[in-house]
């Protein structure tokens, strides 16, 4: 990779990190997991990034390529919330604007995540990150109608979830 | 309530946090370290098989040269030559496409999981159908030249010693190809048909 190529990498990658460090959040609970699988998230990147040939936004392909990498390399999913995580109620902190009470209820919102299938979990970040059912679908390869099916769904599970975290 | 509405809204206002900025000298050694631990576990994997297949070819060299002349024993020379030559061809073009992978398209999650599915399954199909083969035939070929250079009388004169060398030889190449595959094959392509089926999943 030539050093102006490389340049414009770093800077393309800068403007949108947030993304990578995001999909580490969700796909892996372990600090140690979350570095390597950074790392691996950067690599693939820059390996795939002479195709990138800018037909799509920059942040739909590194979605897809963070998740790809993401998703090949994540445990089965499905785990249970961990307990230093159930200390709060959703429904309680919400009704607390308190700032320290919305790091409480992240803390439980990732929890709640880290239950889900990998195809949920990047279909709830992707949603969560305010992205279209159009584009969610081109990330993901599923039909609009499926995203669309898979969302109530998901909707549902969280509900649940978050519910019953007391 | 609608809480993934909500979820929604919190992560729009709490989770978007500035992360720091990557350096060019930071990705650079990401890519450095990455570059050399794929080559280390390229090479583990790889590796090995050569030097397998390199002590193969050697053996059978040498039982030819040694024993010019005698009929038996280089046709079970060039047998063992012969059965190995496809298997280091197929592994040579793999590992060269391992180090030499041209940047492609990003396809979407699904179509990069089902290439990846097919990948690996079509290289595990090909290496059971050659296993099918090569194992009972290693361990006869194996066998012969054993007891005709190292045993009086050679098969003909022990052909029970020789039944339970070969069957022993093909139970030890069974078992390590099975648990070789195990880890390389299965669990990897079971993990795969998850994710597939995960994605497929509407219901």
């Amino acid at each position: 990779m030539q050093h102006v190529t490389e340049d414009k990498f770093v800077e393309a990658i800068n403007s949108n990190i947030g993304i990578i460090h995001k999909i580490c959040n969700v796909y892996f609970t372990d600090a140690d997991d979350r570095k390597d699988i950074c790392q691996e998230i950067l690599y693939q990147l820059w390996r795939s990034y002479p195709a990138f040939k800018g037909d799509a936004k920059f942040s739909t392909w590194m979605y897809k390529v963070a998740l790809n990498t993401a998703i090949t390399y994540s445990k089965k999913a499905g785990r249970e919330v961990p307990t230093d995580m159930q200390a709060g109620n959703w429904e309680q902190l919400a009704a607390n604007n308190d700032p320290q009470h919305n790091y409480e209820r992240m803390a439980l919102l990732y929890a709640a995540i880290n239950t889900l299938s990998v195809t949920d979990k990047a279909i709830t970040l992707l949603y969560l990150e305010d992205n279209s059912y159009e584009e969610i679908a081109e990330i993901t390869g599923i039909t609009k109608t499926n995203v669309s099916v898979r969302l109530v769904r998901i909707k549902k599970a969280l509900k649940e979830k978050l519910k019953n975290i007391i | 309530m609608e809480t993934l509405d909500e979820a929604k809204n919190l992560w729009q206002n709490t989770n978007q946090t500035v992360e720091p900025a990557i350096n060019k000298a930071e990705v650079e050694n990401i890519i450095r370290a990455r570059i050399k631990k794929e080559k280390k576990s390229a090479a583990e994997y790889f590796g090995l098989s050569f030097a397998y297949q390199i002590l193969i070819y050697a053996f059978a060299s040498h039982l030819i040269i040694k024993y010019w002349g005698d009929g038996r024993v280089m046709l079970l020379g060039v047998a063992g030559v012969v059965l190995y030559i496809p298997l280091t061809i197929i592994l040579m073009r793999k590992f060269n496409a391992m180090f030499n992978l041209p940047a492609q398209q990003i396809a979407d999650v699904q179509s990069n999981v089902k290439n990846q599915y097919a990948l690996l399954g079509q290289f595990f199909n090909f290496k059971k159908r050659f296993e099918l083969l090569s194992l009972p035939l290693t361990s006869v070929i194996l066998t012969g030249i054993i007891f005709m250079l190292y045993v009086p009388g050679g098969v003909g004169a022990n052909v029970g010693g020789a039944v339970i060398t070969c069957l022993a030889m093909l139970l030890i190449y069974s078992v390590a190809a099975w648990f070789e595959n195990k880890k390389h094959f299965v669990h990897p392509l079971n993990r795969l048909r998850y994710i597939l089926d995960d994605i497929a999943r509407v219901s």
